[in-house]
């Protein structure tokens, strides 16, 4: 039985396939400037095209993210905690705690076998998301992609006084003038990141193993700032972005197996 | 009768209006799907607040002097003041957090609590001419009662109570103390409003309906057990009104009376209030945002919401707390005596006993979870929020949702924020059932 999961979030489309225990294929696409319904439609036919199956033979659709009301495809509409801890368990059996850290929500869910039992997540506030870092690398003139590579340029950081993403900005900008360098300063934003989440982390019951999903989770300065907040060793699957379709396509499967 | 008074009617014409219009309604083309008891209800609603319009226009008294009881028995009408702010939204909640915000009031504390206030000084709401107050948990409340009477130039009678719940201690030392303050509030009233006198057989009578009518609750309660629930997410908030407050008591414990059979006769027939099958079934603990009708949107979930927390009343409904009429320590109080007793709202204080109802209700109708609004500008149930999850958690195994808001303003909602959260917790909710299976 082939199922689809479709994670639909702020920015990026992510679309897996799924044969059983096997990805078939897997998409991500942003946005742009295109509707979302047809990046998700476009996402879904170009994973069709890779996995070399047709639309007829995907038995349920599963449909997750901020913004999978915009689908028009279909199919199951599901929660987010449940397809992460349905998604990170597939990868890593013993997850317990998981950190998906999206560009406009930092979500955290405790879950047992896959099963999620609790969650905690940011509150209308940008300071604990994607979003503030990518204000920040606006800011110092560097992609996003790029900040970990330059987070490793030094030891030392900066702290960021300010908890609103917004006011940040112009604290940013005080600490540029007074010489502190961007590599500092996006150590000190990391850092800051780490310090939003614990809460949430706490809020939940931080236990091991903790997993990383979402895009940032790529960025291993920032894992390795919330390894140092959280006193806890992170697990992050190879396609971190992915887990939420992943986990979308695990739950549809399960309610439409016979 | 003051020009003041007589301009504050137009939030009771407004309600009387409101309540022909209903009447009418179900007369002309009941709905089968609502209660037949509904026509009860809104006539008696409907001759609370004649009785009110009536009372106003000829210059009776007007207040609050303890519970709906011991007021009428001073010959007040009943002024509900805070219970008719809870009815505000849309246009008329902009309108009056307007005000507040021009006048300076103080804005970030509970939305009823503060609402009153510009009801009744822009007079749409009537000036009482009595107010009494307590020392109790809902500091709100305290302050705006107290607020209102300084304002207004409004004699106020202070109660004092004691920290411990002395109703449920049996602590006749306590009991006295109670009884000689609502002794002395009575000759208080009698002096400072014309027209105010004390008749005890009226109170005796008064008392009997209460008791009744939260008999009739407690009946209420135990069909509540029944899985799937019979009785509305949207009722289970509805917060009372005593039998003593109104016009016709009898009325309101016949709605009761038919009410409790239909609710038993769904019951008895398996049917539940939501749509389809009831997947789960939730406590919903101190207020929400009822202007984006939270239950209504459960109820098309599958989630049934059987009981919501408050403050007092499910520990009477609960029989955990004694009714009026019940006896103390084996012997039947004055009806003075009586009055102190059900004074002692037991609530808040340590905590203990808030934590406890809120779990008492989650153990008795099986609930699988519970949605903890952390309203703003309540102090008390917001400092419990997280012992309230914790002790879900040790104690029932239940997982509660933290979600903060606003009850009347809708300035600061996020529709998809709310509803996001709340769709995730019943997610929970579900899979943490399953697994217990």
């Amino acid at each position: 039985m082939i199922t689809a999961g479709i994670d639909l979030g702020c920015e990026w489309a992510k679309v897996v396939l799924l044969e059983e225990n096997k990805i078939l294929s897997f998409i991500i696409a942003p946005y742009g400037m295109e509707p979302i319904s047809a990046v998700a439609r476009k996402g879904f036919e170009e994973a069709l095209r890779k996995a070399g199956i047709q639309k007829e033979q995907i038995n349920s659709l599963g449909i997750v993210g901020s913004r999978r009301e915009a689908a028009s495809l279909g199919g199951d509409l599901l929660t987010e905690s449940i397809c992460c801890a349905r998604g990170a368990a597939r990868l890593f059996p013993a997850t317990r705690t998981i950190i998906d850290l999206g560009a406009e929500k930092c979500l955290v869910v405790g879950c047992e076998a896959g099963r999620p039992l609790r969650s905690a997540r940011n509150d209308r506030c940008a300071a604990g998301t994607g979003r503030y870092l990518r204000m920040v690398s606006k800011l110092l003139n560097v992609p996003v992609e790029e900040t970990e590579q330059l987070s490793r340029q030094t030891e030392s950081d900066v702290d960021i006084e300010t908890t609103c993403a917004v006011f940040a900005e112009s604290e940013i900008i005080s600490l540029l003038h007074q010489k502190h360098t961007p590599a500092e300063i996006i150590r000190g934003v990391f850092k800051g990141l780490a310090q939003r989440i614990y809460p949430l982390l706490m809020n939940v019951g931080l236990k091991n193993d903790v997993v990383m999903i979402g895009g940032l989770a790529r960025n291993e300065g920032l894992v390795k700032a919330i390894e140092v907040a959280a006193k806890a060793k992170i697990c992050v699957p190879e396609e971190p972005a992915i887990v939420g379709a992943l986990g979308a396509a695990i739950v549809t499967w399960e309610r439409h197996k016979t | 009768m003051s020009a003041t008074q007589v301009m504050g009617v137009k939030y009771i014409e407004n309600e009387i209006s409101i309540l022909q219009r209903r009447i009418k309604k179900i007369r002309d083309n009941p709905d089968p799907r609502r209660p037949k008891a509904n026509l009860l209800l809104y006539e008696a609603e409907l001759e609370f607040r004649e009785e009110q319009l009536a009372g106003i226009k000829a210059g009776k008294p007007f207040g609050r002097a303890g519970g709906g009881s011991l007021t009428k028995s001073l010959g007040f009408i009943y002024w509900d003041g805070i219970q008719s702010a809870d009815r505000t939204h849309g246009e008329n909640a902009k309108r009056y957090f307007d005000m507040i915000r021009k006048e300076g009031m103080a804005e970030h504390t509970c939305d009823r609590t503060i609402v009153i206030l510009p009801m009744v000084l822009s007079g749409d709401f009537p000036k009482p001419n009595f107010l009494f107050n307590t020392n109790f948990e809902c500091i709100p409340i305290f302050l705006s009662l107290n607020s209102i009477a300084a304002m207004l130039d409004i004699p106020v009678f202070m109660v004092d109570r004691h920290f411990d719940a002395y109703s449920l201690t049996g602590d006749d030392e306590k009991l006295d103390y109670l009884t000689n303050q609502i002794k002395g509030l009575i000759a208080f009233a009698e002096e400072k409003v014309p027209g105010c006198k004390y008749d005890e057989d009226k109170l005796i009578e008064l008392q009997h309906y209460d008791r009744l009518f939260i008999q009739k609750n407690q009946e209420l309660y135990d069909l509540r057990k029944n899985i799937p629930c019979p009785i509305p997410g949207r009722d289970a908030f509805r917060e009372l009104r005593l039998a003593s407050v109104y016009p016709n008591p009898q009325k309101i414990i016949d709605y009761m009376t038919v009410y409790v059979d239909e609710m038993a006769e769904k019951a008895a027939k398996g049917v539940g209030a939501v749509e389809g099958e009831e997947k789960i079934r939730l406590l919903w603990s101190v207020s929400g945002p009822f202007f984006a009708d939270p239950f209504g949107w459960l109820a098309k979930k599958g989630v049934a919401v059987p009981a919501a927390e408050m403050s007092i009343f499910n520990m009477w409904f609960s029989r955990r707390q004694p009714i009026w009429g019940d006896p103390w320590k084996g012997r039947k109080l004055a009806p003075l005596e009586e009055e102190a007793r059900q004074l002692d709202w037991v609530w808040g204080r340590l905590g203990d006993w808030w934590i406890r109802t809120n779990l008492n209700t989650c153990a008795d109708l099986k609930l699988d979870g519970i949605v903890y609004f952390m309203q703003w500008g309540c102090s008390v149930t917001n400092a419990l929020g997280g012992v309230m999850v914790e002790s879900a958690e040790k104690e029932l195994g239940i997982p509660t949702l933290l979600i903060e808001g606003r009850m009347l303003d809708e300035s600061t909602f996020d529709r998809q924020d709310f509803f996001g959260k709340l769709e995730d917790f019943v997610t929970i909710c579900q899979e943490r059932k399953q697994s217990r299976r």
